[in-house]
């Protein structure tokens, strides 16, 4: 049942003879304006303000004296000039390469396949691959420890290091990819139920095979949802944390700052220096906001090219 | 359907809303009725805890305690009292471990109890040395952790190893013995999680990571003695003499399981952990002093140990620390500490406790496990005092040493990027250093 | 293309019936080799709790134990620490079913209200609405709880509650179907026979989106369920954990607290069924098309 959505949304009483404003609408609105403001904005802000101060220690061995005290852009330039915070973007941008292509490619593949003529046993299929997306990523990540270590490891950690140097991406990437792997199918799934079936119908006539059909008709109708999962992904690699966290008392591979939210929660909570964590987020916040808008652009002028 | 979804979201919503009620009332630091008892809340997560806690509370119905187990443990918890003392809604009473006072004392998170304590004669001068800082007291010692080897007696007899090695190149040559006579067998492993392990074979070999003169810092991380450490270290990961991985991975578990790793470089406290790392090899492991630098040298360091601190949020300091003393420094205390959390106590005039005459169980093989730990505590040494910023110490070494392992670069540079950084912190805070 | 379908090749259900009726087999075989790929892990967990601890790390991974072994970690998960994981259950029910849906009646609220009227400043709200979409949600916990520190609300229901309890996300989805979903006349018509807005909202608005409602409460459900750097930051007690924190905890090495790796595992194992069995169960109200849809906007 597709819903055919445009912005056509706006309501005609704007347009009628003149009536009383109803005060509902606001009312109903408050609740999550004030959340927002409390819960979003303000921490966003406060996070701002933190970040241009330092904490300053003085009098005594042990400081008798503890004050925050103005700090500029020292925090930002700090964070700005330290390698590791450059390393940890590198290396959090490799498992994005890895694991958004993959994550793009295998959905629509099985999407494809469930859509595909005469495939069986799509109900089993949709359901076993959709079922990681209950797991939560804390324990996926465990399991997948589990199987990555060669001591219990059923899939030949015994030969394969998969804690090594740049096998190391792939098993994290691989972890997330899994628990997002069957929501991104059923939306690009259900995108594809929704293409007009008289559409295949003839191409079918022309003698058109299962794959072109595929390539040629379904894909480019589903681009727009595919944009979607892609800039879904991405907003999610920018924001990898649980998985590298929960593996990395398994392995050597992985330090305290080897993405960047790490590192704002290392430098928050385990250095205890709230004022450079502030500021690393900051820079976070601008970096993935500026990200996804230029991932948007970019789909939506794709999408739009394949669609004419 | 509209009705039915309201319903349906009734019932979770009027939880939420009743649960919260309840627990919203809940808030830190206690009562100050004149009539009620005073409450006491204590953070603390060692196993068994609970025990002890219980037989104050019983003995003492003027003053109850509540035990709270943290989610994060170590320096996560710390950052959370230091965030929240500001906030006020710390504990009385929190569990510190030694290196971490001094952090807790810049922060203002701990108050002095020298005002509450009768007296602290019974504990050595380094003992008091890791709690007193510039004339104050700032917890009662509990317990004294000191490092010890454990081994697999019956793989290294097998080995043809009558004795434990005695000097770190006996060790070294029994590291040998064992890697060729079994490949998949090492001695021990080289854990790069562990800063504390780290620290304490340091202390062992003389060095002094930290030392004060007024109101200056010395930060000496990386001298000759440390350097001696990680480069003798390194020599062993190199000749594929240690395994290399963390402690208490699952790897690791399993290798200790199956005698993979035979050797456990640990604190005093390892018998308590052994049962759930390698159920299988109960009994079969024998408890000895770490080797030594030179024959015949006793030093030792340390690795754990800690206080309970009564934090500049509680509104009951006297009580607050009258049970700290009861239970770190009174018979009654150190026998229900012994028995349920297994520690071995700071002061010497506990260490000979009819608690402490049966071994832990895991070491049954071994009756006179306690003797070993009370020679041992006489001989440990430690850096002169704890850095402001330990945490940032221990933090880092976790990542230079665990990249220096994986990329297998030099422990010595690894060290180095140890020392700059802590010195850099100390700096930024406004610490003089010299 | 445009080629209109014969009628001698179009079924009743528009298919055409020309061809073999030979099953497809690669697109079959692709779909099972994805569905061993996700449900591996599982299989593992299965088996991995039918060992004790000490089998874990000696058997083959896959061997399953008929020792009892099974039991005998149930029975242990259940009962450790006074049965502490039943409380961190319970825990995980109220944050992510009772978060969910408050925060969806929050969602649908200001989706109607967004979607149906529009008055000053509604536009603006939307359009913040979509832009917080954008923004990452964990680079603000830190700051969330400095917020709550003061007032003494951390450590509390509350401080995992509360900010869960806005998604733009569900939002926008509720917008959108309330636009698509409740007609206009509808409401005109409710209006004429002396309807007060707050009716139409609740008995029509309310009730023809249903259907979406439910979607977007097992999202948040979910997104609630998942959530692990929240309740991490800004709770200390044990006793008000959810699941995930619980099990992390038990898992991770902490001096005097040894790892408890087959009780850990049979917890995870235990807390995988009820969310599963949830989503089988609501299948049917899954529309997930509400989301793909949305992006045409």
């Amino acid at each position: 049942m597709a819903i055919a959505l445009t912005a056509e949304g706006s309501p005609p009483a704007s347009r009628r003879s003149r009536r009383r404003r109803p005060a509902l609408p606001v009312l109903l609105v408050a609740p999550a304006v004030i959340l927002l403001l409390l819960f979003t904005f303000a921490p966003a802000v406060y996070a701002f303000v933190l970040s241009l101060l330092k904490n300053h220690v003085s009098g005594g061995l042990l400081g008798t004296s503890n004050e925050q005290v103005f700090a500029g852009i020292e925090n930002y330039i700090a964070t700005l000039t330290d390698s590791e915070f450059w390393g940890s973007l590198g290396r959090m941008l490799l498992v994005a390469a890895v694991g958004v292509p993959t994550v793009l490619i295998l959905a629509t593949v099985f999407a494809l396949c469930l859509d595909a003529n005469r495939a069986r046993l799509t109900g089993f299929s949709r359901l076993a691959i959709f079922l990681p997306y209950a797991v939560p990523g804390v324990i996926a990540s465990l399991l997948w420890g589990f199987l990555y270590l060669p001591a219990t490891s059923p899939i030949g950690g015994q030969f394969v290091d998969y804690f090594g140097n740049t096998t190391i991406f792939f098993a994290v990437a691989n972890v997330a990819v899994w628990g997002v792997l069957g929501f991104n199918m059923v939306v690009l799934y259900t995108a594809l139920k929704s293409i007009p079936r008289e559409l295949f119908d003839a191409a079918q006539i022309d003698g058109a095979s299962e794959l072109q059909l595929a390539l040629r008709i379904k894909l480019p109708m589903i681009a727009p949802a595919m944009t979607m999962v892609a800039l879904f992904s991405v907003i999610g690699a920018l924001q990898l944390f649980n998985e590298p966290t929960t593996l990395k008392p398994l392995t050597n591979a992985i330090s305290s700052t080897w993405v960047p939210l790490m590192r704002v929660y290392t430098d928050s909570f385990v250095n205890n220096d709230i004022y450079g964590g502030a500021a690393s987020a900051f820079t976070l916040l601008v970096m993935t906001v500026g990200v996804t808008v230029l991932v948007n652009v970019v789909g939506t002028r794709l999408s739009n090219r394949s669609s004419r | 359907m509209n009705k039915k979804l309201l319903r349906a979201l009734a019932i979770p919503v009027s939880a939420v809303i009743g649960l919260a009620g309840l627990t919203a009332c809940s808030t830190a630091g206690g009562d100050s009725g004149s009539s009620g008892p005073v409450k006491l809340t204590f953070v603390n997560w060692d196993n068994g805890m609970d025990v002890v806690v219980a037989a104050w509370n019983k003995a003492n119905p003027n003053i109850q305690v509540k035990l709270i187990k943290p989610s994060g443990t170590g320096y996560t918890l710390y950052n959370k009292l230091i965030t929240d003392t500001k906030a006020g809604t710390n504990p009385d009473v929190a569990e510190i471990e030694y290196p971490a006072i001094p952090l807790m004392i810049s922060n203002k998170v701990i108050v002095p109890i020298d005002k509450y304590i009768s007296s602290l004669d019974n504990y050595s001068k380094n003992v008091l040395n890791r709690v007193q800082f510039e004339g104050k007291t700032y917890g009662v010692p509990q317990n004294i952790c000191p490092l010890v080897f454990f081994y697999r007696k019956d793989i290294f007899d097998a080995a043809g190893i009558t004795k434990p090695p005695a000097t770190w190149d006996e060790f070294a040559a029994d590291a040998a013995i064992i890697h060729s006579a079994n490949p998949k067998q090492y001695i021990s492993n080289f854990d790069a999680n562990s800063p504390e392990w780290f620290s304490g074979l340091s202390e062992q070999a003389g060095g002094n990571w930290w030392s004060a003169s007024g109101s200056t810092w010395s930060v000496n991380i990386d001298d000759a003695a440390t350097q001696k450490v990680a480069s003798y270290w390194q020599g062993l990961l190199d000749k594929d003499l240690v395994a290399p991985g963390p402690s208490w991975s699952t790897q690791w578990n399993t290798d200790m399981n199956t005698g993979n790793i035979v050797g456990w470089i640990s604190g005093q406290w390892a018998p308590n952990q052994l049962p759930s790392i390698a159920p299988d090899t109960a009994g079969k492991w024998a408890a000895a002093a770490v080797p030594a630098w030179t024959a015949g040298d006793k030093k030792i360091g340390t690795w754990g140990g800690e206080v309970e601190g009564v934090t500049a949020n509680s509104k009951h300091p006297a009580e607050a620390a009258k049970f700290v003393n009861w239970m770190n420094n009174s018979q009654e205390g150190l026998n229900l500490l012994i028995k349920n959390v297994q520690v071995f106590p700071a002061s010497a005039k506990y260490q000979s406790l009819p608690a402490l005459s049966t071994p832990p169980p895991f070491m049954s093989t071994q009756p006179d496990y306690n003797t070993l730990m009370a020679q041992l505590a006489s001989n440990v040494t430690g850096f002169d005092i704890w850095g402001p910023n330990a945490n940032i110490t221990f933090n880092t070494y976790s990542d230079a040493f665990g990249k220096a392992v994986t990329n297998k670069t030099s422990f010595l540079d690894a060290l180095k990027t140890v020392q700059d950084t802590t010195v850099a912190d100390m700096k930024k805070s406004g610490y003089t250093v010299k | 293309m445009t080629a209109i379908a014969t009628p001698r090749t179009a079924s009743a259900a528009g298919r055409p019936t020309g061809f073999r009726r030979r099953p497809n087999l690669i697109p079959t075989i692709i779909l099972l080799v994805g569905a061993v790929y996700c449900q591996v892990p599982v299989l593992w967990i299965l088996i991995a709790s039918t060992k004790s601890n000490g089998e874990l790390f000696s058997t083959p991974p896959l061997v399953p134990s008929f020792d009892g072994s099974f039991w005998s970690n149930m029975t242990g998960i259940l009962s450790y620490n006074h049965g502490i994981w039943l409380r961190w259950a319970l825990n995980t029910v109220l944050y992510a079913g009772g978060g969910g849906a408050l925060s969806t009646l929050i969602a649908a609220s200001a989706g109607y209200a967004l979607g149906k009227y529009t008055f000053r400043g509604s536009r603006f709200v939307f359009r913040t609405i979509v832009a917080a979409v954008l923004l990452p949600r964990s680079c603000g916990r830190r700051t969330q709880y400095l917020l709550l520190a003061p007032i003494g609300l951390t450590n509390t229901y509350w401080s995992v509650l509360l900010p869960q309890l806005v998604s733009p996300f569900a939002i926008y989805l509720c917008k959108i179907y309330a636009e698509a979903s409740v007609p206009d006349e509808l409401m005109e018509a409710a209006r004429i026979d002396g309807a007060t807005e707050w009716r139409i909202f609740h008995s029509i608005g309310l009730r023809l989106m249903g259907p979406a409602l439910i979607t977007v409460f097992l999202i948040q459900f979910i997104a609630v369920w998942n959530n692990f750097l929240l309740p991490f930051v800004m709770l200390t007690d044990n006793d008000l954990y959810p699941l995930t924190l619980g099990m992390y905890g038990m898992i991770m090495p902490t001096g005097g607290q040894p790892n408890q790796f087959s009780l850990v595992i049979a917890g995870v194992f235990l807390s995988i069924i009820p969310l599963a069995a949830i989503f089988l169960s609501l299948q049917r109200f899954w529309k997930i098309d509400l989301i793909s849809g949305g992006v045409k906007l």
